[in-house]
């Protein structure tokens, strides 16, 4: 068999395809001007709280790292937590922009690999949050606290029990990391769990940098 | 572009749309919901209709571009749906019964990489190597390239089913 030869199978299976497809003019009507705009609007939403959210941890933490410049605990914490909230956050404004002007006319190979890398941006984004809230937690409720209070909190709590916080958040992370893998190749997960044991075993992030190779092998002319 | 002609556009070009669904895939609620998902497409991007391309090559590219973004979402996530009350256009089933040529042609596809069925669907259309070239986004010579691996690989996956079928049967052979 030759594809040639294939092209008049082809071309009757459009014409019977043709026929198949009814559609209903009032209703498409009514879909077209009220819910394509009202689909994308939650999306825009979600994403910009999320960019404003991480705006107010920047400046929540920088703002008491200024008070405690010297101090190595709070450089430690509210140093880390500045520069992990600016890369998430950088990371939800890349997708915000992308997806909001995203042309779904573009050439396949570019719009897919828009695609994916807003998708790798915000399987990146959740991972890192999600590493943030199990592993560092307190640290983290302990600055923005005392950006909002005013009051010492972190100075105030004993080195030891910060680390063995953090100690039992790694091991938590550990475990959690060892039943996603176990998980990850159910198909009968809702969304929500299915993003988080993608995102704690890796493979969604594994799974849009394989696609963005196989696209770039796709490109290339050899 | 009204709603007006923006109907008339789906029904003229509605087997186009329904065989990139067809290709992607095989579920027919799945194929629902392409559908929907590329007449919203095409309706967001209306306005930004280049009219120095072909109305069947912005269609093929978002047709395409929805069918893939889906067949990777959906791989994901199997209980992820976009809802829409009431779908405005109907898949009734096709009123052909599927031939033997035809099943061995979509059983052949679907175990194409993403990309390359989008390559062959363009081809198996008629396109020109210029015209898939524009509508993947990847230079003339490699759709060239791309096609003869293609077809090279389709006359291998047939040289040993017509060695094991000697009536014809269901072979790739049937064809020739």
């Amino acid at each position: 068999m030759q594809l040639d030869d294939l092209k008049q199978v082809w071309a009757a299976h459009g014409a019977d395809l043709q026929r198949s497809l009814a559609i209903n003019e009032r209703l498409l009507r009514e879909t077209l001007l009220r819910k394509v705009r009202s689909a994308f609007v939650p999306f825009l939403i979600v994403r910009t709280l999320e960019v404003a959210l991480g705006i107010t941890i920047i400046v929540a933490a920088m703002a008491v790292l200024t008070n405690h410049f010297a101090d190595p605990r709070y450089l430690m914490v509210a140093g880390g937590l500045a520069i992990l909230a600016a890369y998430v956050t950088g990371l939800c404004a890349y997708s915000l922009r992308q997806t909001a002007t995203i042309d779904y006319a573009g050439p396949v190979t570019t719009l897919q690999r828009t695609v994916e890398r807003i998708r790798l941006a915000e399987y990146r984004a959740f991972k890192w949050t999600l590493l943030l809230g199990i592993v560092a937690w307190l640290p983290t409720a302990l600055i923005l606290f005392e950006a909002l209070t005013g009051f010492e909190a972190l100075g105030r709590v004993g080195l030891a029990w910060l680390v063995a916080n953090i100690m039992f958040g790694l091991v938590c992370l550990g475990i959690g990391q060892a039943v996603s893998r176990r998980y990850v190749e159910r198909t009968d997960l809702n969304p929500w769990a299915r993003r988080l044991v993608e995102s704690l075993s890796g493979r969604a992030v594994q799974s849009a940098t394989q696609y963005l190779a196989e696209l770039a092998r796709f490109e290339r002319s050899e | 572009m009204d709603i007006d002609q923006f109907t008339n556009l789906l029904q003229r070009h509605a087997g186009l749309i329904h065989k990139v669904a067809y290709a992607y895939c095989r579920n027919a609620t799945d194929r629902d919901d392409v559908i929907q998902e590329i007449a919203m497409q095409l309706w967001r991007s209306r306005d930004r209709y280049d009219d120095r391309f072909k109305e069947t090559t912005w269609i093929y590219r978002i047709a395409i571009n929805v069918a893939v973004s889906f067949h990777r979402r959906e791989r994901r996530h199997i209980h992820r749906r976009v809802s829409l009350e009431g779908a405005p256009i109907t898949i009734a089933a096709p009123s052909a019964e599927p031939n033997q040529d035809l099943e061995l042609l979509m059983q052949w596809i679907d175990d194409l990489g993403v990309l390359d069925k989008a390559l062959v669907l363009l081809y198996l259309d008629g396109h020109d190597h210029a015209s898939i070239a524009e509508v993947l986004g990847i230079s003339v010579s490699n759709v060239g390239t791309k096609l003869q691996r293609i077809k090279n690989k389709l006359r291998a996956a047939c040289d040993p089913a017509s060695a094991t079928e000697p009536n014809g049967g269901t072979s790739c052979n049937s064809m020739t």
